[in-house]
């Protein structure tokens, strides 16, 4: 017990990288990030997005959540049948 | 005076100008070219709508897959048109795009349900060029590809036969009430203001019903439309006992 919450520590002080936090909506797939939620949950997406730091808005017309800042809405994501995969990697490099 | 049917597809990329712009731009250029001036208003019959197509793996969209389709009626021959589209796409396309383009005069005795069967069967199966080139030819639709692989003509023929469903496709932009309204604040207008202002033919349900002129509808947000039973109109949805717009996520499926 006492040697996990030493490594607890030792993980709090590790500096995170800055798309970490990310990685609670997503995970890695080759150059994209896909998106663990699916095509329906909004909850999911608006958290995911007002986390991230490059959220840019997609042509409004293309926007398919009333609020704005939600991955749903954002340039950089790609539909799939089930759910998107975010090109932010993409973007970034 | 003729009227035509024109789509694109694949016309763009991640952060370069959208194919429901470039669609705008080419009406204006149309209207430019026979009028000799830009309209400041056009009628809603010549809006721009799109059409969500199929998601797969096996299809090279950039994000969404989707068409952007309009009709407009105009004295210009074919080649005119089609001369103003090309040029625009080729000005205004993204580098890796793949653009198409399909014209089709409506007055010609084509096989509608033929296209309308690719648009549909375009939405839950992957077409190829050769089969969106020979429909094409079959039916005298003027399907051309314009850089890259050209795959867009599949979306622009498919497109094409989803606006002739009439039970298809969203409206490009937002319309105006000559109101403000935002996500804060709502107004309530009956359906024949509605129609008045907005130049919409109908108001729909989400389950399809049409309300009756002196209905009252609650409208809050953006108020956008979409083309089903063969009119632009409004869709909206009951909520507490009120007609509202509908959300993004009721619209999404058009």
């Amino acid at each position: 017990m006492a040697m996990k919450e030493s490594l607890d520590i030792h993980n709090t002080n590790t500096e995170q990288s800055p798309e970490e936090p990310m990685l609670q909506w997503f995970t890695p797939a080759g150059t994209q990030w896909q998106f663990k939620f699916g095509c329906t949950d909004y909850a999911a997406a608006r958290e995911a997005a007002a986390q991230c730091s490059i959220f840019m808005s997609d042509d409004e017309d293309e926007h398919t959540d009333n609020v704005f800042r939600s991955c749903y809405n954002c340039m950089y994501r790609r539909w799939q049948p089930t759910s998107f995969q975010c090109y932010k990697r993409y973007a970034e490099s | 005076m003729k009227t035509w049917l024109i789509c694109i597809d694949d016309t763009d990329d991640i952060g370069t100008k959208g194919t429901g712009e470039i669609a705008e731009e080419i009406v204006a250029k149309l209207i430019s070219a026979e009028c000799g001036a830009v309209q400041s208003k056009r009628a809603i019959t010549e809006s721009v709508t799109r059409h969500q197509l199929f998601v797969h793996p096996d299809i090279p969209y950039t994000s969404h897959n989707s068409a952007m389709c309009f009709q407009i009626d105009s004295a210009l021959g074919l080649e005119q048109i089609k001369q103003i589209c090309v040029a625009h796409l080729k000005q205004e396309s993204a580098a890796a795009a793949d653009p198409g383009l399909a014209i089709l005069d409506l007055t010609s005795d084509y096989n509608q349900p033929q296209l309308i069967a690719f648009g549909q069967q375009s939405k839950v199966e992957v077409k190829t060029k050769e089969q969106a080139y020979s429909l094409a030819t079959e039916l005298g639709v003027d399907l051309s590809e314009h850089g890259g692989t050209g795959q867009g003509i599949i979306g622009s023929l498919a497109g094409l036969g989803l606006r002739l469903s009439g039970q298809d496709g969203r409206v490009k932009g937002q319309l105006q009430l000559g109101l403000h309204i935002d996500e804060s604040t709502q107004v309530q207008m009956n359906v024949a203001d509605v129609l008045a202002n907005t130049g919409l033919q109908a108001v729909i349900s989400v389950d399809g019903e049409r309300l009756a002129d002196d209905q009252v509808l609650t409208l809050r947000g953006k108020i956008k439309a979409v083309y089903c039973q063969y009119q632009f109109a409004l869709l909206v949805a009951q909520e507490a006992g009120l007609w509202v717009n509908a959300s993004k996520q009721q619209l999404k499926s058009y």
